[in-house]
């Protein structure tokens, strides 16, 4: 168990070492990933403007809606990975993957070594602006009522990244079968981000949308995170969300060893 | 700025499509897959659209038929800049910190033009007809009479958006120059494009200031679908005059970061 751990936090030093190196690539993404809350805000502000109070046909008021994406945001620098499926990609492409292959090292751990260590950057990078975002829109913070909500709310968080590094790696996986897979990655994002409520809160929507994303599993990647954060589910819901999230990270674990079975008897080490 | 020889550049960017339609060709199902990409993305933003207008009547001014005006027209310079120049100018930060630059250097020719126009992509104009297709529907719906002034107006005007994407992305990359790693620039500009499809009077004080001059986001789209809606212009000119001005700043600051190029190949 040790020599597993030392071995594993070795990667996630490395990947640790690999972002540092390339900091101001890191910087200016996470500060570009603000510019869409800005256009959020402006957007939802004209769209409350035109209301006298009340007449709006939502489940939010104004405060509560820029609250609910300025934690859509947060909760989306914490968890989502950004140049993971590319590198996977890119590792079975170019024969990368031979020289892990020969080593006594598990793919899928190395990578989610790796992936959390690039978390982990971004969040230290992304502090300062979520501080500066915050304090400007203090008024409409609303900090949980409950102690046991942050509990909550940390493994929604801890099930969200599992289950966006699990979609992203098996898509990237499928580089095995075929050359290019930004097609497929950008497919399953559009999907992502209308599902996941990245673009608006989706009990907006008409009811049959929402029990139909309740059993997807896009939603637990942001909006049930934020959700739970707002105190706008039961303790019941709670748990019962907090299942179906889990239960997609057990399907989407042992889809992606499958497709990382059949994709290692289809490989023949191109480039190595 | 010298002026460029406009026939053997036209030769020049001949060959450059060719070669960039052959290398696509090669890759038919992904040529095809991209279309569907690119059009998953424009009805997600109608289907926005949509959602919005559940839920009120007008946003900033703008009824559901003038905001599709705007996406449509967003989404048809955006797919046109993708066409042309989006692919070439993305891939500067991988020429840089691979040292692949050095080849488009030693070529005699303007190298912001070989580097930026070097790559076309085909699919893009398939979605640049759906942009336009959705003008046009939104025009019907609006019952708009468009006079040919206001149409070729707007048509020189979707070519300034093209422009002036081209001349900020151009700017942006060229920070490659320096911090080597530069693909979150690139990705960091998709987002900027979440900006360009929202009503200028949505925005006040600041941020309006910040995106109609310094990052001139809210005038790419807003500025021709307001031509067409009410014939403004003299904000297309200015509009024109600013992508000009544009172009020329982003030509400079190619040719000074180039001094700053230190090649990795070698």
């Amino acid at each position: 168990m040790g020599r597993f751990l030392r071995t594993y936090a070795h990667v996630f030093a490395v990947g640790w070492q690999n972002t540092f190196t390339y900091r101001w690539n890191f910087v200016l993404r996470s500060l570009f990933s603000f510019v869409p809350l800005i256009g959020t805000v402006f957007l939802w502000r004209a769209i409350y403007e035109g209301h006298p109070e009340g007449s709006l046909a939502t489940r939010y008021d104004y405060p509560q809606m820029i609250f609910y994406f300025l934690l859509s945001i947060l909760v989306n620098l914490l968890t989502v990975p950004t140049e993971d499926e590319w590198q996977i990609a890119s590792d079975i492409r170019d024969g990368f993957i031979n020289s892990i292959l020969l080593k006594p090292i598990d793919y899928f751990t190395y990578r989610y070594c790796l992936f959390a260590a690039y978390r982990l950057v971004y969040t230290l990078v992304a502090v300062t602006p979520v501080l500066i975002a915050l304090w400007i829109f203090r008024h409409t913070v609303r900090w949980p009522e409950h102690a046991e909500t942050y509990l909550a709310f940390a493994v929604s968080l801890m099930l969200s990244g599992t289950l966006q590094f699990l979609i992203a790696y098996s898509i990237a996986l499928l580089a095995f079968w075929i050359q290019e897979v930004s097609t497929l990655v950008f497919i399953v994002y559009a999907f992502e981000v209308f599902f996941s409520g990245q673009m608006f809160p989706l009990d907006i929507l008409p009811p049959a949308w929402v029990t139909v994303s309740w059993w997807l599993p896009f939603q637990y990647e942001i909006y049930f995170p934020v959700q739970v954060f707002q105190e706008r589910l039961t303790p019941s819901q709670v748990w019962g969300g907090l299942c179906i999230a889990a239960g997609w990270v057990g399907a989407g674990w042992m889809g992606a060893r499958c497709i990382y079975r059949s994709g290692l008897k289809h490989y023949t080490a191109v480039g190595g | 700025m010298k002026l460029l020889p406009i026939r053997r550049y036209a030769g020049i960017y001949r060959m450059l499509l060719r070669t960039s339609l052959i290398r696509d060709m090669n890759f038919k199902a992904n040529f095809w897959l991209w279309i569907v990409v690119e059009g998953l993305w424009f009805f997600l933003q109608l289907a926005f659209i949509q959602v919005i207008f559940s839920q009120t009547e007008s946003v900033a001014g703008w009824n559901k038929f003038e905001m599709i005006l705007l996406v449509g027209t967003n989404h048809l310079i955006a797919q046109f800049f993708q066409a042309f120049c989006y692919q070439g100018l993305a891939e500067v930060p991988d020429l840089v910190r691979t040292g692949r630059l050095d080849f488009w250097l030693l070529q005699p020719v303007d190298s912001q033009f070989v580097v930026a126009l070097r790559r076309f992509g085909a699919d893009s104009l398939v979605n640049v007809a759906i942009g336009f297709v959705f003008v046009g529907y939104a025009c019907v719906q609006l019952r708009l009479d468009v006079s040919w002034a206001s149409a070729s107006l707007y048509l020189l005007l979707v070519c300034s958006g093209i422009l002036i994407h081209f001349s900020l992305l151009s700017l942006l990359v060229t920070l490659s120059f320096w911090i080597v790693r530069a693909q979150g620039l690139v990705f960091g500009y998709y987002n900027l494009f979440n900006i360009s499809r929202i009503p200028e009077d949505a925005f006040r004080g600041f941020a309006r200031v910040f995106f109609t001059w310094v990052l001139p986001m809210l005038v790419v789209a807003n500025i021709p679908a307001k031509v067409i809606l009410h014939f403004h212009w003299r904000q297309g000119l200015a509009m024109i005059g600013m992508s000009m001005v544009l172009a020329w700043i982003s030509h400079r600051v190619w040719r000074w970061a180039l001094a700053h190029y230190t090649s990795a190949s070698s």
